[in-house]
């Protein structure tokens, strides 16, 4: 490749590469894990799943209940922070994921349209005690 | 290879939990007494040499000072975010110091004890002020103010086998954010007396 | 590289690299690799994660000078040392070949043609130097040639004995202090000094600085100060200590406290290169003393009260790169165990245990980590070290027999490759590591002569144990157990009290020994002459109560609280000699405090250990009467070595400065009156303060010149008869 040619592929690459990292910037950080991270979430649930300031999810039945799960981190409830201004849904459903699935658990995905979904038909008010949940307290 | 932190959170998805979390938490702590505004926080001095020897360091007062429940609460955070892994049950010290007695390396009073936990200190304290709403913070300070509260005698602390006269309820014989309030004949390093 | 990519990664790289940096932070993705000149890794097995090495500097290091020392007349005629013979280092080429390098081959100095003794690299040897088997290495050389002291241990087999007998049971009370020196930081001072050739090697706590004196005169040679990140100070558990340094081939190797591996040119002082090996951000620490073998450093990481991984890593002495790395949890690939490994229970004989014994993911963040002693066998070419405690404290949080901690390991050399393993403490309940030295013996058992190891276990059992396939020969109490009956002989298994089990929130009382053990890591001195072990420890028990803990990175990760006090009869610790063959304890000195010092032994029948409170003591070998004693600035957790000088006399040195996890409340803000700070410890060592404050003295001792005159004397009358070379 002559010279000329490979300073246009890098300075395309260079502008592609921005671009991805912009989107992806935006959209979602790439797993569940990453949001479970960065948005400190393991503090108060730790980050092996034994919990902490909040109840820890190895093995937590209450997971099974996807609705509990986004209602949750939607609105928060306790001393749970509301999460449903902060993030996405494409991270609401990579981090409830993440945590249903993760050491030793198995209940299955969650879609980003399940949490848009829930933003309309769970209200604040519904966060305390979301259906499928039996009076969820900390 | 480069290598990135996975600790080093981008500074706008920090603050804006920060204030996020910090309305959700608000409703927990006492109403009337306000929360230090940022730029109060930033102009607490962490010496006692004030140029000119004017007092022009903001009046900060914890925004749960008078809630009684403020330091159980910061008890149970105590735990729940390790901090009795380094400073121990009842603050004893161990990996990190003591918070049992009334010396403060960074400052006793209440913005300076906030400080610290907020933004670490060098020698190894961690930062939590990216990862904790406030409202946790000024509980785990009241919790601290608790357990220094030693029964105070002198400016200075004499050492001797007899000036070693009392000792704390160990914790596993009992719970509380209060623990200077249970004493009993110093061990010299024996079986403690309720065990 | 051609210059058209050369041109390429000037234009992207700094674009590239902006946005590898922003799809890192929000982890999507692989992050684009900038080209750096990247010396690291691989050796045969695994990649550690984010170990750096800087190059080694160009410039040849100097070769260590000898000259033969003045041999008195009587001393044993040992060959003097072979001569080390130092090459410049290789240059890097970008990143370097996968292989395992070439092991140090080992052979005698060469000798330059047509050169008698001008050349100044090399004294030739007025007799054949020292040949052991096939690799007899100048470490081994050093190790046999009594007037040094060249590894922690004194030799790769770890008994701490010397032949030296200038200072013996007749004349040892006429000891004096020679001469001090003092590193400057009064933190606890748990590190062997070095002695070869006339040149004492010390380290210092956090942080971490070196020096290099005369060992005869006291005079510093240089000092070297590493750059640890002052953030370590707040996850190391027990003190920011270090238990010492390693020589080979003249150079120095230290570890600091904060996870970065170094080589010094040992008469310089210069920094060769220097590796890290960890991240202080998920607690990880280096606290142990590396052992230097075949060409290669061998370096374990702490931090099982932090949720840390375990590992040990060889790293290649020539450049610091890394060789192989053995993890201590996880999949057979990452620990090592492969085809080769056979051990000798059945329970540890499946695929994958690293992963089966624990919750799901938990081994990643198990525990397990090496901060203690590694000895080493020529014969076999195996190195043998144990695993420490698993994480957390809190056994319910943590099913399973949690292999590999509390484990011993045999290991090849070379690849890391796991020979044979042996867990004391399946699921252990009580944080028992395991990390205590492995004496390597030949010992005639019911009348076999059997190569063994012993181990003083933490967890009060006294173990034997067939060191080419890891069967438990013996297993007796040494100290006052409560939380174990007794060890099964068939399955290698502890046989626990159950009505001690640590259930969630319930208070355990007079758990014995306590969470450091009947010893924790102050190691033994084997002496061939007494047939003796000398053991210095502790006499602790404690009142225990787990609790919930979550893993966040960087903070503890216990989950217990913890309150230890004296055992049984009032007194805290014991120097005892204890027979292995006998299985039994055949006197002892009962001690106020813990005795968390070293020990040695000599040929000259005398032992030495330090108190926590101050006192230095030599004891006779034979009977345990206490013959000298020395009160020194701060208390004694270090180790001591004895050598002898370039004036031919015997000196004694050994630091002092009181700490560790058993002295912390003396040298750190811990409070005496809150018996449950420092891991529980504040209890049992509440009133410590008032006997001593840290401290940072290296001191020597020898007999003054007319005391040693009349002892050479008494020595050519043959009233001592010393023993064979060992």
């Amino acid at each position: 490749m002559s010279a000329p040619n490979s300073l246009l592929v890098a300075l395309g690459l260079s502008a592609l590469a921005v671009t991805v990292s912009s989107l992806a910037l935006a959209a979602s950080p790439g797993s569940g894990h990453d949001v479970f991270m960065h948005n400190a979430c393991f503090a108060c649930h730790g980050e092996l799943g034994y919990g902490g300031a909040g109840p820890g999810f190895r093995g937590d039945k209450m997971l099974a209940a996807d609705d509990y799960v986004v209602g949750r981190i939607l609105f928060g409830g306790g001393i749970m922070p509301p999460f449903g201004g902060e993030l996405s849904d494409v991270e609401i459903a990579s981090v409830g994921t993440y945590i249903r699935n993760n050491w030793g658990n198995q209940f299955g995905a969650i879609s980003p349209e399940k949490v848009a979904a829930a933003r309309q038909t769970l209200s604040g008010g519904n966060a305390q005690n979301p259906p499928g949940a039996q009076g969820a307290t900390q | 290879m480069l290598v990135v932190r996975p600790t080093s959170l981008p500074l706008a998805i920090g603050l804006a939990l920060f204030a996020v979390a910090g309305q959700a938490f608000s409703d927990s702590a006492a109403p009337n007494v306000p929360e230090p505004t940022p730029s109060q926080l930033l102009n607490v001095p962490v010496t006692k040499i004030l140029p000119g020897d004017v007092d022009l360091a903001p009046n900060i007062k914890n925004p749960v000072a008078d809630d009684s429940a403020a330091a159980a609460r910061g008890m149970k955070y105590f735990a729940n975010f390790n901090c009795v892994g380094c400073h121990a049950d009842n603050g004893g010290g161990g990996m990190g110091p003591a918070l049992s007695n009334r010396a403060f390396i960074y400052g006793g009073k209440p913005e300076n004890i906030y400080l610290t936990i907020a933004q670490g200190r060098p020698n190894g304290m961690p930062a939590w002020g990216p990862l904790l709403p406030s409202s946790v913070i000024w509980d785990l300070v009241a919790y601290v103010k608790s357990i220094s509260s030693e029964p105070e005698e002198s400016w200075g602390k004499t050492t001797s086998l007899e000036a070693l006269k009392t000792e704390q309820v160990p914790a596993e014989f009992q719970s509380t954010p209060d623990p200077w309030k249970y004493t009993q004949p110093f061990a010299d390093g024996q079986k403690p007396s309720g065990g | 590289m051609t210059a058209h990519h050369h041109r390429l990664s000037l234009v992207a790289g700094p674009a590239l690299a902006l946005a590898a940096f922003i799809m890192g932070a929000v982890g999507s993705g692989a992050v684009l690799a900038e080209p750096q000149n990247e010396q690291n890794t691989q050796g045969s097995a695994q990649a550690p994660n984010e170990p750096e090495a800087t190059p080694p500097s160009p410039q040849p290091p100097a070769a260590a000078e000898t000259k033969p020392p003045k041999q008195p007349e009587g001393a044993h005629s040992l060959p003097p040392p072979a001569a080390a013979e130092t090459k410049p280092p290789e240059q890097p080429e970008g990143a370097p070949s996968p292989q395992p390098p070439a092991a140090a081959e080992t052979k005698p100095p060469e000798q330059p043609e047509g050169k008698a003794q001008t050349s100044g690299n090399e004294t030739p040897s007025t007799e054949k130097p020292v040949e052991s088997k096939s690799t007899a290495s100048n470490l081994e050389a050093l190790s046999q040639d009594p007037k040094q002291w060249p590894t922690a241990a004194k030799n790769y087999a770890s008994t701490r004995y010397s032949e030296l007998d200038e200072i013996n049971s007749t004349n040892v009370g006429k000891l004096q202090m020679a001469w001090a020196f003092s590193l400057g930081t009064n933190k606890g001072q748990e590190a062997a000094p070095l002695i070869v050739d006339n040149v004492l090697y010390v380290i210092g706590p956090y942080p971490n600085e070196v020096f290099a004196l005369d060992a005869t005169t006291g005079d510093l040679k240089w000092s070297y100060a590493p750059k640890p990140d002052p953030a370590v100070q707040g996850v190391a558990c027990c003190d920011v200590v270090t238990r010492g340094l390693a020589y080979d081939e003249g150079k120095i190797f230290i570890a600091t406290l904060d996870n970065h591996a170094v080589a010094l040119d040992a008469k310089s002082g210069q920094e060769l290169w220097h590796t890290k090996l960890g991240e202080i951000s998920k607690g990880e620490t280096i606290t142990m003393a590396p052992l230097a073998a075949k060409g290669k450093i061998f370096i374990g990481n702490s931090g099982g009260e932090m949720g840390v991984r375990g590992w040990v890593t060889a790293l290649n002495e020539k450049d610091g790169t890394i060789a192989w790395r053995a993890y201590s949890t996880g999949p057979d690939k990452d620990v090592l165990i492969g085809d080769d490994f056979k051990p000798f229970y059945d329970s540890l004989k499946a695929k994958d245990l690293g992963v089966s014994s624990w919750p799901p993911d938990h081994w990643k963040n198990g525990g397990g980590t090496v901060w203690g002693w590694i000895s080493y066998n020529p014969e076999f070419n195996l190195i043998y070290y144990g695993t420490a405690n698993p994480g957390p404290w809190n056994s319910n949080q943590r099913p399973g027999d949690n292999l590999w901690t509390t484990t011993i390991f045999a290991r090849d050399a070379d690849t890391g490759a796991a020979k044979w393993a042996y867990q004391m403490n399946p699921h252990d309940l009580w944080d028992y590591d395991e990390i205590n030295e492995n004496i390597l013996l030949d010992l005639d058992i019911d009348g076999q002569p059997r190569k063994v190891l012993v181990h003083i276990g933490r967890n009060g059992f006294m173990y034997v144990i067939d060191r080419q396939t890891g069967e438990v020969l013996s297993a007796d109490p040494y100290d006052t157990v409560t939380s174990i009956k007794s060890i099964d002989l068939k399955t290698g298994r502890p046989v626990v009290d159950e009505s001690l089990h640590p259930d969630l929130e319930k208070v355990i009382r007079n758990v014995c020994p306590a969470s450091p053990g009947a010893k924790d890591w102050q190691p033994t001195a084997w002496s061939p002459r007494t047939k003796l072990l000398y053991v210095p420890h502790q006499h602790l028990c404690m009142n225990f109560k787990t609790s919930q803990v979550g893993y966040i990175a960087g903070t503890p990760f216990v989950g217990a609280t913890v309150d230890m006090f004296a055992g049984p009869g009032g007194y805290r610790g014991e120097f005892m000699a204890w027979d292995p063959v006998a299985k039994k304890k055949v006197w002892s000195i009962a001690e106020n405090f813990p005795v968390w010092s070293g020990t040695m032994v000599t040929a000259g029948d005398i032992a030495i250990y330090g108190t926590m409170d101050r006192w230095l003591k030599a004891v006779n070998a034979k009977t345990g009467e206490v013959l000298w004693k020395f009160h020194a600035g701060s208390g004694f957790i270090g180790q001591p070595v004895t050598y002898q000088g370039s004036d031919g006399r015997q000196y004694i040195a050994i630091l002092s400065g009181v700490g560790g996890w058993s002295g912390a409340i003396a040298n750190a803000e811990i409070d005496p009156r809150v018996r449950n700070g420092a891991l529980g410890f504040a209890g049992a060592n509440q009133d410590l303060p008032a006997y001593t404050k840290g401290g940072s003295e290296l001191i020597v001792f020898a007999i003054p010149k007319q005391a040693a005159v009349q002892a050479e004397a008494a020595h050519k009358e043959g009233h001592y008869a010393g023993s064979a070379p060992h």
